[in-house]
């Protein structure tokens, strides 16, 4: 009787083992896919130059250079789309479609400030800046038409944030340093700084 | 006894066989593990190997273009730099470093290069660098080097405690195993610990000190677009302070006429034009609206009560016009709303919408700084997008226009000869910076298969931009 209850004690044990690297299986899958993500860090075509002061001296602001020739939506203009549209989608669900606009201007302004990285991939794939990018939720859910549109607005330069390159929700835990950012505006359940 | 023991044996023979595989698998789920962390810490070291290499190239480069004695000579340094704080950064910013460090030290590089490259631009333009450029230059060299040395030593002590970047970012400490192989952390960051954020005492001794080292550099002001001055601009087009009440009744004075909206929300905007925000739903809708119920935006500044943005978040129906249509209810929009004299420049139709530029015509030279991109609905003509930050900022009374020093036939000769020019215009143009106004003359030209916009300053004759004209199914696009 002893012997058959260890039997299934040691049973139950392994089972319960191989179950939590089970889960462990899945956050390995979502750890190589962040991994590719950082390691490869061509996604689409930015440059530096793209973001031009010239372009922003006429209104326009494009996070690629379209290329001579190629109609204004070329697959590296897509491809850019395609990512932000994600981000908003895994950051500012729910939110007013002027706060999903916003998410996205946020990581555009950040590919003109002299704070953060020079192009739009850069910005996207920074170590740790957009927590749902290194938990894997952008590469979860594809982006919703509103997601879409809010990020071909912001690609084409519209910015309810004026110039934010900081968005936070002020009900969760943030770091000191980021709350003494000055902050321009609210929306929805975000609060945006600069 | 044999009949006894035959179902545990069978029972001990199953056990074993499970464990074994059980066994195989998790090892194999280890190996997997380890090799992309591997990988990942190969990136990491590549990345601040790099960047610690830059660092040291750049400073050296700023001071052979000191040294230069032409400026010619310095300009090709100037560039040199440039391309090489770009690849910095961009090796810089790949790391995980906390917010405060990356955002001071990342602002330091970009700025070298940024001043830099202002550098080369104006001996471009025939404009040698000044005492004051000269002095900022040394000084940024020796801060450059001073740099460089730090992120030496940071890497030689690195290399000494077996420092792993993949650490830092999980937030606990990485262990070897006598085999070599990388155990990855376990558990998640402290809860109390900045989100987001690598805790800088992981990092390898020495970056505490660059942070705050970063932070101390005086104010850098130059004619670039990451200069310091840019932050405290004004705007140009002020007026008396407008209560939240009297400022609600403005915006609602610019809503197009068409659907009835009712106010529900309002925010202050404290941005570079201090503003109130007035968010709008539908009238239907109006009674206990939830957030994405908010379907318009208006903004309107603090100070005279100006239009300075509209956003209507509604879909477009079937287009019943086309561009040029569409730009005229743009242009009767301005004209009703106190934006007079304005033309429009560029434009696209896509998805249902058209996006025009409007820019302020000023004794017949299309001011570029003074600018308005409108969004109006193809279906029927009214007005959803409106953005005039630029026009606020810009938009004032500039008087006379000072006579140019160059006829349009001189200024011709600054072209490319192979350009066949279209037409000529007046126009005032922005600086780099984006602060700043220069008069130049637009020409309009081919180039085997491909327009340009290039802009010949009227004062000197020189080329100062060159902008393609993209001609699509959509419209036009300027880059």
């Amino acid at each position: 009787m002893g012997t058959r209850l260890m039997l299934l004690l040691v049973v139950f044990v392994c089972l319960s083992v191989t179950a939590c690297f089970y889960l462990g299986v899945e956050s390995a899958e979502r750890y190589r896919t962040i991994a590719l993500g950082a390691l490869d860090s061509v996604f689409g075509h930015g440059t530096s130059e793209a973001v031009t002061p010239t372009l922003r001296g006429l209104g326009k602001r494009e996070a690629t250079p379209a290329k001579a020739g190629p109609p204004a939506r070329s697959s590296a203009r897509k491809a850019n789309e395609d990512l932000l549209a994600r981000l908003v989608r895994a950051v500012a669900e729910g939110e007013p479609y002027e706060g999903k606009v916003a998410v996205a201007a946020v990581v555009l302004n950040r590919i003109g400030d002299s704070r953060f990285p020079n192009t739009l991939e850069g910005v996207m794939y920074q170590p740790m800046a957009f927590e749902a990018v290194h938990d894997g939720r952008v590469y979860q859910a594809p982006p919703r038409a509103e997601d879409t549109r809010a990020a071909r607005d912001a690609l084409n330069g519209w910015d309810p944030t004026h110039g934010a390159v900081f968005f936070w929700n002020p009900e969760k835990p943030v770091s000191k340093w980021i709350w003494s950012r000055p902050i321009i505006k609210r929306i929805g359940s975000h609060v945006f700084a600069t | 006894m044999a009949r006894k023991a035959a179902p545990w044996a069978a029972a001990g023979v199953i056990l074993v066989a499970a464990l074994a595989v059980w066994g195989a698998w998790t090892a194999q789920l280890g190996r997997s593990n380890n090799l992309m962390t591997l990988q990942l810490e190969a990136e990491r070291q590549r990345n601040f190997m790099e960047l610690t290499s830059r660092v040291q190239i750049l400073q050296g480069l700023m001071a052979k273009g000191l040294a230069a004695g032409s400026a010619s000579q310095n300009m090709l340094y100037m560039g040199e730099v440039y391309r090489h704080t770009t690849a910095a950064v961009s090796n810089f910013m790949a790391l995980p470093l906390p917010g405060p460090l990356s955002a001071s030290t990342g602002k330091f590089l970009n700025q070298v290069g940024d001043f830099a490259y202002s550098v080369a631009r104006n001996e471009a333009a025939g404009r040698k660098m000044t005492d004051q450029q000269r002095s900022e230059l040394r000084r940024l060299q020796k801060e450059a080097d001073a740099l460089a040395r730090q992120m030496q030593q940071i890497g030689a002590a690195a290399a000494q405690t077996g420092f792993r970047w993949t650490a830092v970012q999980s937030g606990g400490p990485v262990t070897a195993n006598a085999a070599g192989w990388l155990r990855p952390p376990r558990g998640l960051p402290d809860q109390d610990q900045d989100q987001d954020q690598a805790p800088m005492n992981l990092l390898p001794g020495g970056f505490e000190q660059v942070g705050p080292q970063m932070d101390r550099l005086p104010v850098l002001t130059y004619d670039g677009p990451f200069s310091d001055h840019l932050q405290k601009r004004k705007p140009a087009m002020g007026g008396e302070l407008l209560s939240e009440a009297d400022a609600r009744q403005r915006a609602m004075s610019y809503i197009p006429v068409g659907t009835a909206y009712l106010p529900v929300d309002s925010v202050q905007v404290n941005g570079p034009i201090p503003a109130f925000a007035f968010r709008f739903a539908p009238a239907a809708a109006a009674q206990g609206a939830r957030p994405t119920d908010f379907t318009l935006t208006v903004e309107v500044t603090q100070a005279g009560g100006h239009l300075l943005s509209l956003l209507n978040a509604r879909i477009a129906g079937n287009p019943t016009m086309d561009l040029e249509r569409a730009k005229e209810e743009g242009l009767s929009y301005l004209e009703a709303h106190g934006f007079a004299g304005m033309a429009p420049t560029f434009g696209t139709a896509e998805d249902g919408f058209a996006t025009v530029q409007y820019v302020a015509k000023h004794q017949g030279a299309l001011a570029y700084p003074d600018q308005v991109k409108i969004r109006i609905s193809l279906d029927n003509g009214e007005v959803v997008g409106f953005d005039a930050s630029q026009y606020v900022m810009n938009h004032r009374e500039r008087g006379a226009l000072a006579k140019p020093a160059v006829v349009p036939t001189e200024a011709a000769r600054a072209l490319n000869p192979d350009l066949q020019v279209e037409r000529v215009q007046m126009a005032l143009i922005p600086t780099e910076a984006g602060d700043g106004e220069v008069l130049a003359y637009e020409f309009l030209g081919h180039l085997e298969d491909e327009t340009f916009l290039v802009y010949v300053n009227a004062e000197t004759g020189h080329e100062e931009r060159i902008l393609q004209m993209l001609l699509t199914e959509e419209g036009t696009l300027a880059l």
